[in-house]
């Protein structure tokens, strides 16, 4: 796969544009999605609703029959290997991205944990999982230096080329390679979606990256209340 | 009188946060609208439609960001794919549509209060069609 190195240095420059202005890069010091206004006053309150009421308990969460997520065999930065199956009974918020992204990467992985802390007690039910796509880069070690930086209860994913891609086959991601920066870190263009996977391994929702974290919290509540 | 449309269309994107989450089955679509770069519409960071925003919205939806249609019905359709494509990412089907007018077929889900849209095929592209770089300047990169 070819590099475009002007390629990369541009996405890089047009996405780290777009989150300073949004003020929801980390390193910005100011985290937008804890800004919560009142709905009617304008698209900041959309982007950061209030968390809404649970629905009423009993009814088991039906789920999005769209064909992403399944199975997949990783090793989590612990050294261990874990497939889907080791996650059930529990919910879990899957987001594909990579360690030494510094663009949409740290907004869905800040926004997705921030989401899991709102929940408070009922999130621990929640394990929240980055599944790299950049295997090569991203070994065991490499995650599990780099993310507890982010939160201490995230789980890194890695694994064999092979093995990762079939986990982005399943989760219909997918990535490529578009450039690199100036350092010759690698830009890979990749999706951002976020899944919310129920108990039995089944998509509940997609949750984009846009979504502020208390609203994120507001959606994954209606459905811990459902389970 | 734009802008007030802009902000109504993202408040009725979520308005169905409080909602039960359900409509499982799809219903069969055609949406008209703009193709867009859902990050900087929704969070109204800069003006993000028509020829203003064209360029930072492919860079966008190469890096990532969720594609959307904002309809004219004031919706915001959130892409999951378009056509054989299994992805939305760097999809080319997706970058050579970013900001054109079209009308697209296929299915809609609405869950949580987001509708998102598996696109079958665009039935019909107009091009970029709202030319606004004269009153709103290049963003974010200026001229």
């Amino acid at each position: 796969m070819a590099a475009k190195p002007r390629i990369g240095i541009a996405i890089a420059g047009a996405l780290a544009a777009v989150l300073a202005v949004a003020g929801a890069g980390p390193a910005l010091g100011h985290d937008k999605s804890k800004h919560v206004d009142p709905p009617a006053e304008g698209a900041d309150a959309v982007a950061s609703p209030e968390v809404a009421e649970p629905a009423a308990e009993g009814a088991a969460p039906e789920p999005f029959p769209v064909d992403i997520g399944g199975e997949f065999a990783l090793i989590d930065h612990t050294g261990t290997p874990v497939t889907d199956a080791d996650y059930h009974g529990r919910f879990l918020l899957v987001f594909f991205g990579y360690a030494r992204c510094d663009s949409i990467c740290p907004v869905g992985l800040k926004r997705m944990t921030e989401a899991v802390d709102l929940l408070g007690e009922p999130g621990e039910r929640v394990q929240p999982v980055l599944i790299t796509v950049d295997p090569e880069h991203d070994t065991p070690e490499v995650l599990a230096e780099h993310l507890p930086r982010l939160h201490p209860r995230l789980v890194g994913l890695t694994g064999t080329t092979e093995a990762v891609s079939a986990a982005m086959r399943s989760y219909k991601v997918n990535a490529k390679l578009v450039g690199q920066s100036w350092k010759g870190t690698p830009r890979i263009s990749h999706g951002s979606y976020i899944y919310l996977m129920g108990p039995d391994g089944a998509l509940l929702s997609i949750l984009p990256p846009v979504l502020s974290s208390e609203a994120m919290a507001g959606i994954i509540t209606r459905y811990l209340s459902q389970s | 009188m734009r802008h007030v449309t802009r902000l109504l269309a993202a408040g009725l994107m979520f308005v169905g946060l409080s909602l039960p989450a359900a409509a499982a089955a799809p219903q069969r679509v055609q949406v008209t609208g703009e193709v867009i770069d859902t990050w900087c519409y929704i969070t109204d960071i800069m003006f993000a439609e028509g020829t203003t925003h064209h360029q930072c919205a492919l860079w966008c939806a190469v890096g990532g960001i969720p594609v959307g249609v904002l309809g004219d019905d004031g919706e915001v359709y959130m892409v999951l794919k378009v056509g054989d494509d299994t992805t939305n990412v760097a999809n080319p089907a997706i970058l050579e549509i970013q900001t054109h007018r079209v009308s697209v077929d296929g299915e809609l889900y609405e869950r949580d209060g987001i509708k998102y849209l598996l696109i079958d095929q665009v039935v019909n592209d107009e091009g970029i069609v709202t030319v606004n770089h004269d009153d709103f300047g290049i963003q974010p990169f200026g001229e």
